[in-house]
């Protein structure tokens, strides 16, 4: 299951990027930080996962040991204007689904026939079993869109 | 006691060549160049470093492993050698694990195998810090006694350090030139793909089957998005001279 995920997201990546999605949306520079006294183990359920991982790099890392970090960056291949990243930690039976996006959604009412974009960046940690999940935008970037957030599993 | 760790280990350390320079180590010959047995003393009475021995031992073993065992066997056989090291079952056999011993009565190898129980009691510093990721992955993955339970999660603690500081500098890197050029560099994201294709086989096996497959698009895509920006630097600076030679020419009918 775990592989035909990955080969559609792969497929889904080659298409998207192959077809010039000529601008990607920014990327997103992810940290995981196991919190917790056991391993943090990663896996994927549904595409949005797989997809989120088939644009990663590196790749998130299988297993972070307690105390420990890891950090990768996720680029957007679906438009300019949208970048979503969605990870799962899992320490035993408690687990984290950890989501970001930035949308550049159009303002209604533009003057002059110019069209305006107002950037948005969110952040979510769904927690189950019992964990404790944190999400923390720590930079945006005004310019180019591109932004930091920190994911904590306890 | 300083003891093991400004022994063995230094000496093992000085084997890492390529350390910081973003590459794990040089695989293949893993008997020959990663472990080899170094000597301590005086020319007279040299002798072999305990742990210098058991990489070395561990190295040959490896590399027949290796050799005969493609990719998803190195990747089920990772799974179950490490199965002690990893959670639950590492948690579980805290009272065994700690009153482990290596077969020896070396002092050394006492040490540095209490020195890596007092390190994961939060009791000293990792007796394996600073070693390379191929010696590192040899301790990790040889579940043949040599090393006791506790020196292999050393090990591997040591292992996730690296590769954690690794993920941040790389992931840095790309966000830096994101943000100066508007793309990541080819040239950094065919780091990444070096450095996964040159992780000792075991531990390359563990990777997702399609990292080289995902790593070559990306690589592709910031290829494309580096000639575009470098054709619109160069429209630029077309227009730029245009514009100063419409300029120099207007300047000169005037004088004239």
């Amino acid at each position: 299951m775990q592989f035909k995920k990955r080969i559609f997201a792969a497929l889904a990546v080659t298409s998207l990027f192959a077809a010039g999605a000529a601008h990607a949306g920014p990327p997103v520079q992810i940290t995981v930080k196991n919190l917790g006294t056991a391993e943090a183990k990663y896996s994927m359920i549904g595409n949005n996962e797989a997809l989120t991982n088939a644009s990663a790099t590196p790749k998130p890392k299988d297993s972070i040991l307690p105390n420990q970090a890891f950090t990768f960056v996720v680029t957007g291949p679906l438009s300019p204007d949208i970048t979503t990243a969605f990870v799962r930690y899992a320490i035993g039976g408690k687990s984290c689904v950890f989501r970001t996006s930035f949308v550049n959604t159009i303002a209604p009412g533009g003057l002059g026939g110019t069209i305006t974009k107002i950037p948005k960046w969110t952040k979510d940690a769904d927690a189950s079993g019992g964990a404790r999940c944190t999400a923390t935008i720590t930079s945006t970037s005004l310019s180019n869109y591109s932004w930091n957030v920190e994911f904590t599993i306890k | 006691m300083d003891g093991v760790n400004s022994l063995p280990a230094s000496q093992v350390k000085t084997l890492n060549a390529t350390q910081g320079t973003g590459k794990p180590d040089e695989k293949p010959d893993a008997t020959a160049s990663v472990a080899a047995p170094q000597k301590t003393g005086s020319s007279d009475n040299a002798s072999i470093s305990p742990l210098a021995q058991l990489l070395s031992d561990a190295a040959a073993r490896a590399a027949k492993r290796d050799a005969s065992t493609d990719r998803s066997g190195l990747k089920a056989i990772a799974e179950q050698v490490t199965r002690a090291i990893h959670s639950p079952a590492f948690e579980q056999s805290k009272v065994e694990r700690d009153a482990e011993t290596p077969a020896s009565d070396d002092p050394q190898r006492l040490e540095q195998a209490r020195q890596a129980t007092a390190f994961l009691n939060n009791k000293g510093s990792n007796p394996f810090a600073g070693m390379s990721m191929e010696q590192l992955s040899l301790i990790v993955h040889d579940d043949s006694g040599a090393f006791t339970v506790n020196e292999r999660r050393a090990a591997l603690v040591e292992t996730g350090a690296q590769e954690e500081a690794w993920s941040r500098a790389v992931s840095q890197k790309l966000m830096d030139e994101y943000n100066r050029d508007g793309h990541m560099s080819p040239k950094t994201l065919q780091g990444i793909l070096d450095y996964y294709k040159g992780l000792p086989p075991i531990m390359e096996a563990q990777l997702p089957d399609n990292y080289e497959h995902d790593l070559n698009k990306l690589i592709q895509y910031a290829e494309k998005e580096q000639s575009h920006s470098k054709d619109q630097l160069q429209s630029l600076l077309d227009l730029v001279l245009a514009k100063r030679l419409e300029y120099t020419d207007k300047t000169a009918t005037q004088d004239t």
